[in-house]
C-alpha cells in the first residue's frame, strides 16, 4: 500500500510543478537494524515517482559507508537533499511525517530553485561569515 | 526529538522546535524573525563556528 494518499499525491504534483532544476534525494537506510528507515526509503521512492526532476537514490548505511561519510550522514534514517550541481547542506533525519513532511517538500523546492526566501540583508550577512556554521533543528513529528 | 534520545540529551532539548547553532552553546527555542536567526549564526561563527558541514 502506498504511503502517500491520492489527495496528498495530487497536492504534491501541483507543488512540484514549481520545480526548476533536478533534485537528488539520497536516502540512507538499513531495513533490519532500523525498520523505520525502510519507510523513509519507500517515501522517497514514491516522491521520486511523482516528477522526473526528482531522483531518488537508495543507499545502505552500512554498505555505503564511504558515501555516508562524504555526505556527512551520521545516523539513519537520513535524507540528503542535493542539487544536481551543488550540495546546499540540507539533511533531514528521522521519519518526515506531519509538519516535517512539509519541511521535506519545501527543502526539495528550495534546492531545485537554488535559492531560499531569505532577505537580501540576511544573505549578505551569511555571505560575510568567515566560518561554516551548522544549524541543527530539533522537532517532533506532529 | 523522540527518535534520537541521545541527541536530545546532548543538546538539552526539552521543547521543540529547538535550534542549536554551531557547537559553542548558541541556541534558541521556537521561531523568531529572520534577523534574530542571522544574529545567532553570526554569534556562533564568532565563537568558533562549530563543525564544517558539506
Amino acid at each position: 500500500m502506498p504511503l502517500l494518499t491520492d489527495e496528498v499525491t495530487a497536492e504534491l504534483r501541483e507543488a512540484f510543478a514549481g520545480l526548476v532544476n533536478p533534485v537528488r534525494l539520497v536516502v540512507f537506510s538499513q531495513a533490519l537494524a532500523e525498520p523505520v528507515s525502510e519507510e523513509v526509503r519507500r517515501l522517497v521512492e514514491e516522491l521520486a515517482a511523482l516528477d522526473e526532476r526528482i531522483r531518488g537514490e537508495s543507499r545502505n548505511f552500512v554498505l555505503d559507508q564511504e558515501q555516508a561519510a562524504e555526505l556527512g550522514i551520521e545516523r539513519i534514517p537520513a535524507i540528503a537533499v542535493l542539487g544536481e550541481q551543488k550540495d546546499y547542506g540540507v539533511r533531514l533525519y528521522g521519519l518526515p511525517t506531519g509538519y516535517e513532511f512539509g519541511s521535506l517538500v519545501e527543502s526539495i523546492l528550495d534546492v531545485s530553485r537554488g535559492e531560499s526566501s531569505l532577505s537580501e540583508e540576511t544573505r549578505a550577512g551569511l555571505a560575510a561569515l568567515e566560518k561554516d556554521v551548522r544549524l541543527r533543528v530539533f522537532s517532533t513529528p506532529t | 526529538m523522540t527518535g534520537y534520545p541521545d541527541l536530545a540529551r546532548q543538546y538539552r532539548v526539552s521543547s521543540v522546535p529547538k535550534t542549536v547553532v554551531g557547537d559553542e552553546g548558541v541556541e534558541f527555542v521556537g521561531a523568531g524573525p529572520e534577523a534574530m536567526l542571522l544574529q545567532h549564526v553570526q554569534e556562533a561563527a564568532r565563537r568558533g563556528g562549530g563543525l564544517v558541514v558539506a
